[in-house]
């Protein structure tokens, strides 16, 4: 049994005392102080999932985009560099709220009734497989506050939520960035094997990817509000499900493109952790229909005649069809024949309500 | 023991064969890549060899020479049907048999829903976490080139994989054969959706 002196035992103990208190001091100075982000969280957000996306947008101030065919610069219509894509971000993400977030009465308000809204146009909503009566769904991410601005505009509504901690926030626009987040999200890369650890930066890519592609579902107007997804066709792992995108430039083109620009970044990362990044990467690039048939179906076939016929009726009497919406798509299409539309680059301008904040 | 080991040396055969068959396969129509007996394995995994000491000759070679080789690869000779026959070592026989026993495969996304599968559902994750850990596993233990080719190869031509395997896989292959020839593969070796996405994948 050792037997110390005084003055070594005051010495060991002093040391004890400075590598505790080292430690609790180095841990708290680590940690992201959630005031400063530029993303605000609700209060009832669980701790652990709030300092992981902490350091995910930690993260992002250190990437660098790699970008040498212009894909980047094109699709996100900004410099492919740190700080552009950053602002990229926080134009469309200001609010986090937990799973447990409910829409009801209780937070959702109505701040104006039958408004009229600037563009009246709504986009295609596809349905795919419905939900089975008692099934669990995992919640990764969605954009909250896109689905209540569309939601809103359905019903000629504009509506504000109750953000715990945050206040009310009017939805005037799909720009609102009212993000919900779940479990699903923080997922590590290599679950089975444990060999990466759930906040290193592999993985603060792979959810970062996430974070991209729902801002996405912040832009558009009209037709192309939220940027919807659209069903799989034939032939695609997803077939029958509404988890594709039938534009160039949708939320899974957002996702894949960043992982693809930032997957250098990854110079600490394991050999598996960048294969499994690419696994991400290729999900969502499979989901993009480069093309796909104009008519789903007999009754999809008629109504789109019908609205071909009237577009041809506003061509015969001089006046430009392609000023409607519902014409841009189909000045091409011939009134009863099957034709194959190819995808294209959908306009991403944010719309508005037209009210004031 | 004796069993194991013709069991482990059928299975090389198989690697080499499905490569063989692929580096021959550049500008026909895709077929199902199937088992053959070991015969047609062996005289294959010859041609195969003797592909890739012809395309190492042309490098350096003069024009004279070229044809010279390209005719002895239509020919090979009683003489070296001995030569050269790779079997892959144990561990990556073992390797490759757990990852294509095991990695899940797209009937696992039966009863799914849509907000299961808007982001990369948990079965492709799993799906592409074998695969990193094969990728893992070539890089710190690298193989002779038809080893490796032929694992991604058979790897792409599964019609039950996810999409994202088959394509990085396809993208794999793509990498070692231009590494090794110079060229890039033809799209016709994998299916339409596979040999498209394979493009977009950052290696």
């Amino acid at each position: 049994m050792l037997n110390f002196n005084p003055l070594t035992k005051s010495v060991l103990a002093a040391f004890l005392i400075t590598a505790v208190a080292g430690s609790v001091w180095a841990g708290k100075k680590d940690k992201i102080d959630p005031k400063k982000s530029r993303i605000k969280f609700a209060d009832t957000i669980d701790r652990g999932q709030r300092d992981l996306m902490l350091q995910d947008l930690e993260a992002l101030k250190s990437l660098s985009f790699y970008d040498p065919q212009g894909k980047v610069s094109s699709l996100f219509k900004v410099l492919p560099e740190t700080n552009s894509m950053q602002e990229w971000l926080y134009a469309r993400s200001k609010y986090i709220v937990p799973e447990s977030f409910k829409t009801d009465q209780n937070t959702v308000k109505v701040i104006k009734e039958h408004h009229i809204f600037t563009n009246p146009a709504l986009p295609t909503l596809e349905k795919g497989r419905s939900v089975e009566p008692g099934a669990t769904i995992q919640v990764v991410m969605s954009n909250l506050g896109a689905g209540m601005y569309l939601g809103g505009k359905m019903q000629n509504a504009v509506f504000a939520l109750k953000i715990p901690g945050q206040g009310e926030v009017p939805i005037t626009s799909p720009r609102a960035g009212i993000f919900q987040v779940g479990a699903g999200l923080f997922q590590p890369l290599l679950k089975k094997s444990g060999g990466t650890s759930i906040d290193g930066l592999a993985n603060s890519l792979s959810r970062l990817s996430v974070y991209f592609h729902e801002a996405r579902h912040s832009d558009g107007n009209g037709t192309s509000l939220l940027f919807p997804h659209a069903v799989c066709p034939e032939g695609s792992d997803y077939s029958g499900y509404n988890a594709c995108d039938k534009n160039l430039n949708g939320p899974y083109t957002i996702g894949a493109e960043f992982t693809g620009a930032t997957l250098h970044n990854c110079t600490s990362c394991s050999e598996a952790e960048k294969e499994a990044l690419r696994n991400r990467q290729a999900d969502a690039y499979s989901r993009v229909i480069a093309e796909y048939d104009l008519f789903v179906s007999d009754s999809d076939r008629m109504a789109t005649d019908s609205i071909i016929n009237s577009c041809k009726v506003f061509a015969d009497m001089g006046i430009d069809p392609n000023q409607y919406d519902f014409c841009k798509n189909y000045n091409t299409a011939t009134a009863g024949t099957n034709t194959k539309q190819k995808a294209t680059a959908w306009d991403d301008n944010p719309e508005t309500a037209g009210i004031n904040d | 023991m004796i069993k194991k080991s013709i069991v482990s040396s059928a299975l090389g055969i198989g690697l080499i064969t499905i490569t063989a068959l692929f580096l021959f396969k550049d500008g026909n129509t895709n077929n199902d890549v199937g088992s053959t007996s070991t015969s047609e394995s062996v005289r294959k995994s010859q041609k195969l060899m003797n592909l890739i000491k012809v395309q190492e000759q042309e490098t350096t070679a003069t024009d004279k020479t070229k044809k010279e080789a390209a005719t002895h690869i239509q020919q090979p000779t009683q003489a070296n049907s001995h030569a050269v026959l790779i079997t892959p070592d144990s561990q990556v026989l073992e390797k490759s048999q757990n990852f294509f026993a095991k990695i899940p495969r797209i009937h696992a996304l039966e009863g799914k829903t849509n907000a299961d599968v808007h982001d990369i559902p948990a079965e492709a994750l799993e799906a592409g976490e074998y695969l990193a850990h094969m990728r893992e596993f070539f890089v710190q233990n690298p193989q002779p080139l038809v080893v490796e080719t032929g694992f991604y190869l058979e790897c792409s031509q599964q019609k039950d994989f996810f999409e994202s395997v088959k394509a990085i896989c396809a993208a794999r292959v793509g990498e070692l054969y231009t590494k090794k020839t110079g060229r890039k593969i033809s799209p016709l070796v994998f299916d339409k959706r596979t040999a498209v996405l394979k493009e977009k994948i950052t290696l």
